[in-house]
């Protein structure tokens, strides 16, 4: 500390300078700005959130059925080479810097979609299980039960289906509250409309899609109960 | 050939001396204890169904949630970890005492109290919530996550924390905090940036933005659905303009919002932008953190300013009030 040099410093001396407890006018011990090791982390970080956050090319041009010329042709390098590049890769996937800013893009989704199941029960009643739906829960509810939307969103999809044996047993453990009559098998429903284009009449019913099929074995049932 | 390179050496000064300058800590502060109060917030609403996320009983017991986001990074020929202290863990109290541990670490570091620490500790719990189940997060969960890794590299404690007020107390601090490195706060002007420009990249790949139709359809979406809306933005104009005007402003804050003079109408415009999609959507906090990160904006002089001038207008009118009450 001794051999940094003691005086004024500030980027905007001009700004509400001179007065106050919250922190400007200060006296600061300074050496010029800061030292390179951070410049150089700061330039490597910028370097690793820009390529990361950019777009990818249109799959045409990344399977090469379409020539890739100018912006997209950087793009498309920019996906093979930089963003894929192990530095790069590594340091934001373990950091969890890791990001992606494609919000409502790159067209918003013109999809309502919301999940339901069927129990099935030992004595072959069928009765109907309402997955947490937006659309039916007051305002205090919606602000802490979104998770649940974004989840279904997700965990409906193909890509997903790992998840569904899971999800089906929850439900089956959430609706297995009559010890003589449990629940046998879970089917899982979604169901989606689509948005029609501006200015045309908006479709009241709604498509509905059995995906999955649970038979729900008792002893994992039990054990999911376990404390 | 020499007039270029005096231009480039002096252009790289003033870079140089924005990004990484000294300057007051007080809008790193304010962002500080505004951006952590509502990661806790956040976290609060979550463990109100912490079994459904986080238990093994839940939809997402570990297994499934290391078998959505892997727990390594394969590169460098070797198996890298990642930032997850629950990595291994497959006991739901073990997994509630580190997520309980990270909300305390929010509202320390929201309250600047031990703050250095705290906030380190908000960063590993929070990433590690997010590599534990990674299938709930939408945009507004990765803005948490970079924006408090940036709180733990940085000083963000050095103003507007109960660390400087006891400091304070004790005598061991200024009466005026010193001036700190001002990176850590151009990374976050500069990561805002990046996220208004990718994302109006990202839209200029589509075909509803561009054709000035986009906003129709998330208003139609049940499932997003918050308040009622009025009739008027079911029109192909208020389509257009909230469309075209979403693009304007997402452009305008990677490059006007650097130009002082305009900062100000970018910053509204922007809060503008997220009260309509506050009121309009359930996309929970999500316009709150976007609008906190606005601070990031503001130098800290200016904002200690404008802190002042309330304070000697508060004063001015009490005094009048006590001067008439005395009459």
């Amino acid at each position: 500390m001794a051999n940094k040099k003691l005086r004024r410093v500030s980027n905007n001396a001009n700004v509400g300078a001179g007065h106050g407890t919250l922190g400007r006018d200060a006296k600061v011990i300074s050496k010029p700005n800061a030292p390179n090791w951070v410049k150089l982390f700061i330039a490597f970080h910028l370097i690793a959130i820009i390529t990361w956050s950019l777009p990818g090319t249109p799959p045409g041009i990344r399977n090469g059925m379409i020539p890739a010329s100018g912006m997209n042709g950087l793009l498309l390098a920019n996906e093979k080479y930089v963003k894929t590049a192990d530095p790069i890769r590594t340091y934001l996937l373990v950091t969890g810097f890791w990001q992606y800013w494609d919000m409502f893009a790159p067209d918003p989704s013109n999809q309502d979609l919301w999940g339901d199941a069927e129990i099935v029960r030992q004595d072959g009643s069928v009765e109907h299980y309402q997955y947490p739906r937006m659309y039916l829960l007051p305002i205090q509810k919606k602000l802490v039960m979104e998770r649940h939307r974004k989840f279904f969103e997700r965990a409906s999809q193909d890509s997903f289906a790992y998840l569904w044996p899971q999800f089906a047993r929850v439900i089956a453990s959430e609706v297995d509250h009559n010890p003589k009559n449990r629940p046998v098998e879970v089917r899982l429903f979604r169901h989606w409309q689509q948005i029609p284009p501006v200015g045309e009449p908006m479709p009241t019913e709604y498509k509905k899609y059995n995906y999955w099929v649970e038979f729900i074995d008792r002893k994992m049932l039990d054990k999911d109960k376990l404390p | 050939m020499k007039a270029f390179f005096g231009y480039i050496r002096s252009s790289w000064k003033g870079f140089d001396n924005w990004f990484f300058g000294h300057g007051s800590p007080v809008a790193l502060g304010l962002f500080r204890a505004v951006f952590a109060g509502l990661v806790f917030v956040n976290l609060a609403f979550i463990l109100i169904y912490f079994k459904d996320w986080f238990s093994q009983s839940g939809f997402v017991p570990s297994s499934l949630g290391a078998q959505n986001m892997g727990p390594r990074v394969e590169a460098f020929g070797q198996s890298i970890p990642r930032l997850n202290v629950l990595g291994s863990v497959t006991s739901d109290s073990i997994t509630l005492a580190v997520y309980l541990a990270t909300m305390l670490a929010a509202l320390l570091t929201s309250l600047g109290l031990w703050t250095r620490i705290s906030s380190i500790l908000l960063a590993v719990g929070l990433v590690s919530m997010h590599h534990r189940n990674g299938l709930i997060l939408h945009g507004g969960d990765t803005l948490m996550r970079v924006s408090v890794l940036y709180l733990a590299l940085s000083p963000c404690g050095a103003a507007v924390s109960l660390d400087r007020f006891f400091a304070r107390k004790k005598g061991l601090a200024p009466a005026i905090p010193l001036m700190i490195s001002l990176w850590p706060q151009r990374l976050i002007q500069v990561q805002i940036a990046i996220i208004y420009l990718t994302t109006f990249w990202h839209k200029m790949g589509g075909h509803f933005w561009k054709n000035g139709t986009a906003t129709w359809y998330p208003i139609h979406l049940n499932e997003f659905d918050r308040f009622p809306l009025p009739g008027f933005t079911e029109t192909a104009i208020f389509t257009s303009l909230t469309s075209w005007g979403t693009l304007a402003v997402e452009l305008s804050f990677a490059t006007l919002v650097f130009a002082k003079p305009l900062r100000k109408w970018v910053l509204l415009a922007g809060i503008g932008l997220h009260a309509f999609i506050d009121y309009a959507f359930n996309i929970p906090l999500f316009s709150y953190l976007m609008i906190t990160m606005y601070i990031a904006f503001y130098e800290g002089e200016e904002i200690a300013g404008w802190w002042d001038r309330m304070k000697s207008k508060f004063r001015e009118r009490v005094g009048s009030r006590k001067a008439d009450a005395t009459i």
